[in-house]
């Protein structure tokens, strides 16, 4: 049988392949379309410790080679989450991260506080790099000092898995990852989607009411490979991969840089079975290349011949 | 999934009818929608389309052509194949007396409202801003008053003409000024209102809450999800 286990952390996924934060929604609608047992697993839309109702619409915007969003990380809050939510999440066998978004240190602290009481899920994903909250949850990504007093000591309040999402748009994006690696967290997320805009140019405004927006879809994979492949060298813990996949060949790309695995998120909303079916075709091209091991194929790409 | 294109019929320059082979055994409510994914690479999202008639072994799509998508769809052969995902959304299931009930729509609106129009005993208003739809009223044999602008009697937008009805709800689908001209009215006269309403939508399957819509609440409602056809007094309109 061909191992196409991957560890992060002290969770194990049977696929190396994982459904992004705000294109898998709670996980649930997942199973309408993929077979829960044959992915590795999801992240859920963001939770940030009130109900936030999200930005106006527009929210979506399509552009050549993939899509702006503005979403705002609509929620209801943590609360609620753990009441409604999460009772629906736990049947699931595959790993279930929480992506949480805090606005200051006191609501990180509070997130996990609530959340560690309760069971049914792998870890979190703490999430500094969402492009449509301006002010309040990307200024941590834009400035070490910020990030440094939000992530100290976090890993202590918790035993699971702890990764971190970065955003692509920002430099200290990587010295941030260090930082969070010498913290003791397992893993980074990388990369969040480019900040970007559009312009309406009949009514000479703004597409988006908050201006700019997140660019995500084929168009950036090239950009996301390059960051998460210097992201591999940068930091020692593992780097889930994201950017534009639509198909095996993208998956291979990030882990051949050294991506431990990958996550989803634009070609989610275009095929919705999209995890289950490329974990299919994962095993499949390991079987006919006689690869016994993922291990054999993550960071395989010589750099120099 | 992927199913088969069995006849595809142009009822005016722009507006065409697609029939496709239905392989999944369900029944479609009023309201429920299909998306569907062309092959054009600057086009990556799905489109959302009303199921305009559902047989067991048969859908139907009312199709205006206004961007490359609707093109592509316009151009497809018997035979091609079209990569489908249905049903979406939540259909229609209030108990409600369609006798005492006012349609109406405004443009390709009408397809979302066409599901609802059996037998003869209905009241139905349409507006045809530029007089393309009259073979879409003929093919279905709907009984209307048929608005337009340039040749016909009653001159005018489809909200003109709601007080010649005498009704208790309202369900209407079209451009959203006239989706929110019926809301002052079902409020200025106490009437039950379902709005049938669209956002541009990525997923349609409720991942990602592109297709969010505010309520007079002050929260968000996922379309894809709870919709298309919501309680049309709550919606506001942006």
């Amino acid at each position: 049988m061909n191992n196409t286990k991957i560890k992060i952390g002290k969770t194990t996924l049977n696929f190396p392949i994982l459904g992004s934060s705000g294109c898998s929604g709670w996980g649930v609608e997942l199973q309408d379309f993929n077979d829960m047992d044959f992915i590795g697993g999801f992240v859920t839309k963001s939770i940030t410790l009130k109900n936030k109702i999200g930005n106006k619409q527009p929210r979506i915007k399509e552009v050549y080679g993939g899509l702006l969003n503005s979403i705002g990380l609509e929620n209801n809050g943590v609360h609620y989450f753990v009441e409604k939510i999460l009772p629906k999440m736990k049947k699931f066998k595959c790993a279930k991260f929480l992506n949480l978004a805090p606005f200051s240190r006191e609501d990180l602290l509070s997130l996990i506080d609530i959340l560690d009481k309760e069971k049914g899920f792998d870890g979190y994903e703490i999430n500094i790099s969402c492009p449509n909250i301006t002010k309040q949850n990307l200024n941590f990504n834009s400035n070490l000092l910020e990030a440094k007093k939000l992530l100290k000591g976090v890993r202590r309040l918790t035993e699971k898995t702890l990764l971190l999402k970065l955003s692509p748009s920002f430099v200290e994006s990587f010295e941030i990852a260090k930082f969070a690696e010498m913290e003791g967290f397992d893993g980074i997320s990388f990369t969040n989607t480019y900040i970007a805009t559009a312009v309406d140019v009949e009514n000479r405004k703004f597409v988006f009411d908050n201006i700019q927006a997140g660019f995500s879809g084929p168009a950036i994979k090239p950009l996301s490979l390059f960051n998460v492949y210097k992201m591999t060298k940068f930091v020692k813990i593992p780097v889930i991969g994201i950017g534009g996949i639509l198909n095996l060949n993208d998956v291979l790309e990030y882990l051949m840089v050294g991506a431990v695995g990958v996550q989803i998120g634009t070609g989610l909303l275009i095929q919705p079975n999209i995890l289950e079916k490329l974990s299919r075709e994962l095993q499949d091209y390991m079987v006919k290349e006689n690869i016994g091991d993922i291990g054999k194929i993550i960071g395989c790409v010589k750099e120099s011949l | 999934m992927n199913e088969k294109v069995l006849e595809k019929i142009f009822l005016s320059k722009n507006i065409f009818l697609l029939k496709i082979s239905k392989s999944k055994d369900c029944k479609i409510l009023p309201g429920q929608f299909a998306s569907i994914k062309t092959p054009l690479k600057d086009k990556i999202l799905r489109r959302p389309f009303t199921v305009v008639k559902d047989s067991q072994k048969k859908l139907t799509f009312l199709i205006k052509v206004v961007g490359d998508s609707t093109e592509y769809i316009s151009n497809l052969k018997k035979g091609d194949l079209v990569d489908i995902i249905y049903p979406l959304g939540k259909g229609f299931e209030e108990k409600t007396d369609f006798k005492r009930t006012l349609f109406i729509a405004g443009g390709i609106g009408i397809a979302a409202i066409i599901p609802f129009l059996r037998g003869k005993d209905y009241s139905f208003i349409f507006g045809d801003k530029e007089g393309e739809y009259e073979n879409v009223l003929k093919y279905f044999s709907l009984k209307a008053l048929y608005c337009h602008e340039k040749k016909n009697k009653f001159k005018g937008f489809a909200t003109d003409f709601i007080n010649r009805f005498d009704f208790d709800i309202m369900i209407g689908c079209g451009p959203k000024n006239m989706l929110k001209t019926l809301k002052d009215y079902a409020q200025k006269n106490g009437k039950k209102y379902f709005a049938i309403y669209e956002e541009v939508m990525a997923c349609g399957v409720g991942l990602c809450n592109g297709c969010s819509v505010k309520t007079q609440n002050g929260d968000y409602i996922k379309i894809c999800k709870e919709g298309p056809i919501l309680n049309g007094n709550l919606i506001d309109y942006e």
